[in-house]
């Protein structure tokens, strides 16, 4: 009965240790594979900073007319964008390379199928990215006009624009991704009728007032507002 | 081009016999006023330049009412007068460069004094043309600037912002630096289409300030007229007042950026000759609301922080915050922390920390705060003490310029 016990925990350990011996080189290699393509991805993010700071990549395109760069860049710094994304670029093949050598030995259908995804998450991630940088515009946008109109909850409507726009690129990157399927689509129709309506009704209430004596006045030709009587030019 | 009874030269399409003065008057859409300016036009040269060899264009760029028929039943009874063409509707995307065609023509028939007029003006006088021509016929004069009568508190924009910034920018005394009526002489036409200056759309040239800052910066002489009013009809929709900061002030910056070699080297300013007195406008004052100005400021201190926070150091965030908390009653904005404050939208401007339409938007509520400091101190005063203070805040601009060069040179270290 010893033997058959002996056996059976030689067995398991043989079994365990097995396991392990064939899992670990392919975690050792991910970690590798990680740490490998973040050195080199930060030497090379640094290279090409290097060499863009020593053609002044900032200044020559600004003179180049792409000044709209600057603006969407972290920092207002196209050198900065351009070294991050060298650097971020390496980092996530590094991952994929990492993966692939974990997947071989643990779940080889794993790769696959997250290269087949790539092209959706990669349209949805660009997706995200414009609609964040779409609201911050719109939303300054509204709010400098706003305060130069002189409406007091020009902060509110700021932000109304600025999670429309949120909401409606994070629901289409989700319905590209055929996440949440008709949930995201109801949901979004539903949020987005909801701030709409909800908007309407603040300003048609608000500013009924408003409206209609602004109205009285562009009928009687009469100036909107009092400093408009000086010339500002 | 022919010899009339009345000793005029005149021309059919493209002139080139000599013609010692050019008058032109480029128009669109100005079907109500700019049979008044020709003639008035016509008239001045008749009665001052007589005996001189002239021509007196009219450049129409794309009316789509029927100013085009007006000048030419005019043009047909007038021998003065000719049409040069029509540069045709501008659709867009296409250029339209008529100030360059009347420089052509100016350089062509080889005109000593070229002057623009403005097809809007409702007040013009046949006098204004020997008054804007004769400095440059008579005194070698390059560039002439009309300073029209206003009232004492018009010109909010300019007084405040163009006038102060650029008579420290490039230390001449231009009173009225922008504007869409100049005389040039020969020399300056020249120069500008050697470098590229025509490139004005003549709708533009009512807030354009490069004919100033180009002839300053090139050594020509320039020297300033006062005229009486110069009132317009509007033709087209009336801007708003942050769009035509935004107008304003784009352009003055963008000359900021082209000129940087030589306004960083100019201390002080110095006057430029003048010819008449400076007139004021008779009339009632205009009604001005200065707590609804101050209003509009202290929304802005409220809401646009974090938007002025990308443009102003933190020491006048600061100083704005505080000055949020007084009513329309309190101290206001002092000059310096105004002319810093503009010095510091030319640098945002410059170094693009957002986009620029809405930089030069931001600054309108700061703007209405300083107006309204600016009325309550001299809502009572006279015309003359109004250009006294006007000069102090002048003397504050120049005071403050090494601040701007501190900051345009070093913005990352020198951030107060």
């Amino acid at each position: 009965m010893w033997n058959q016990i002996r056996e059976a925990l030689y067995g398991a350990t043989h079994r365990v240790l097995l396991g392990v011996a064939s899992f670990l080189p392919g975690l050792l290699a991910l970690v590798l594979a990680v740490l490998l393509s973040s050195l080199l991805g930060w030497l090379l993010g640094a290279l090409v900073g290097v060499i863009l700071r020593a053609v002044d990549f900032d200044k020559r395109l600004q003179k180049w007319g792409a000044a709209a760069w600057a603006e969407w860049s972290p920092k207002n710094s196209p050198t900065l964008l351009l070294r991050k994304t060298v650097t971020w670029t390496v980092v996530v093949l590094g991952w994929l390379v990492g993966l692939t050598a974990f997947g071989a030995g643990v779940t080889p259908q794993l790769i696959p199928h997250v290269v087949e995804s790539l092209p959706n998450l990669g349209t949805s991630v660009v997706l995200v990215l414009l609609g964040f940088l779409l609201a911050r515009f719109l939303s300054r946008a509204v709010l400098i006009s706003a305060v130069n109109m002189q409406i007091q909850s020009a902060r509110l409507l700021s932000l109304a624009i600025k999670w429309l726009v949120l909401v409606f690129a994070a629901a289409m990157a989700l319905d590209h991704l055929h996440v949440g399927g008709d949930i995201v689509r109801l949901g979004f129709a539903i949020l987005f009728g909801g701030i709409v309506l909800a908007l309407a009704l603040a300003i048609g209430l608000g500013s009924k007032e408003v409206v209609s004596r602004s109205w009285e006045r562009q009928v009687q030709g009469k100036s909107d507002s009092t400093e408009e009587t000086l010339k500002h030019l | 081009m022919r010899e009339t009874t009345a000793g005029h030269r005149t021309a059919a399409a493209a002139p080139s016999t000599p013609a010692e003065i050019v008058v032109a008057v480029p128009s669109c859409n100005h079907a109500g006023t700019v049979g008044q300016v020709l003639r008035a036009a016509q008239a001045g040269l008749r009665e001052s330049f007589g005996e001189r060899s002239n021509l007196l264009v009219s450049v129409d760029v794309g009316s789509s009412d029927n100013t085009r028929e007006q000048v030419q039943a005019l043009a047909a009874e007038s021998p003065l007068l000719r049409v040069l063409g029509s540069v045709g509707v501008p659709s867009p995307g296409v250029e339209v460069r008529e100030l360059r065609m009347i420089l052509e023509l100016a350089r062509q028939v080889r005109a000593g004094a070229c002057l623009v007029l403005d097809a809007s003006l409702t007040s013009m006088g046949a006098d204004w043309i020997a008054q804007l021509v004769r400095p440059i016929l008579d005194h070698q004069i390059d560039l002439v600037v009309p300073c029209p009568a206003r009232h004492k508190l018009d010109g909010g924009i300019s007084n405040g912002i163009v006038y102060p910034l650029m008579r420290a920018l490039y230390g001449k005394r231009v009173r009225h630096p922008l504007g869409s009526v100049f005389a040039l002489s020969g020399r300056l036409v020249e120069q500008f289409l050697g470098k590229g200056v025509w490139e004005i759309e003549v709708s533009a040239l009512p807030t354009d300030a490069r004919t100033v800052s180009e002839a300053i910066c090139g050594d020509f002489a320039v020297c300033q007229v006062f005229l009486g009013p110069a009132e317009r009809a509007g033709s087209g929709p009336s801007l708003d007042l942050s769009s035509i900061l935004a107008t304003v002030l784009g352009s003055v910056f963008d000359e900021m950026n082209r000129n940087v070699a030589f306004w960083q080297k100019v201390r002080g300013s110095e006057p430029v000759r003048a010819f008449g007195a400076p007139v004021e406008l008779a009339g009632n004052p205009s009604a001005v609301d200065i707590p609804k100005m101050w209003e509009s400021f202290r929304l802005g201190c409220r809401t646009l922080q974090d938007v002025w926070a990308a443009i102003l150091p933190p020491a006048t965030l600061l100083a704005l915050k505080y000055l949020a908390a007084e009513d329309a009653a309190g101290a206001g904005l002092d000059d310096d922390l105004w002319a810093r404050i503009v010095y510091d939208f030319a640098l945002g401007y410059r170094l693009h920390v957002m986009n620029r339409g809405h930089l030069l938007r931001a600054l309108t509520p700061l703007y209405l705060g300083w107006l309204a400091t600016f009325v309550r101190q001299v809502g009572l005063a006279s015309f003359e003490d109004v250009e006294r203070r006007l000069q102090q805040l002048c003397f504050v601009y120049e005071a403050q310029k090494p601040y701007l060069i501190s900051r345009w040179r070093w913005p990352d270290r020198f951030n107060p």
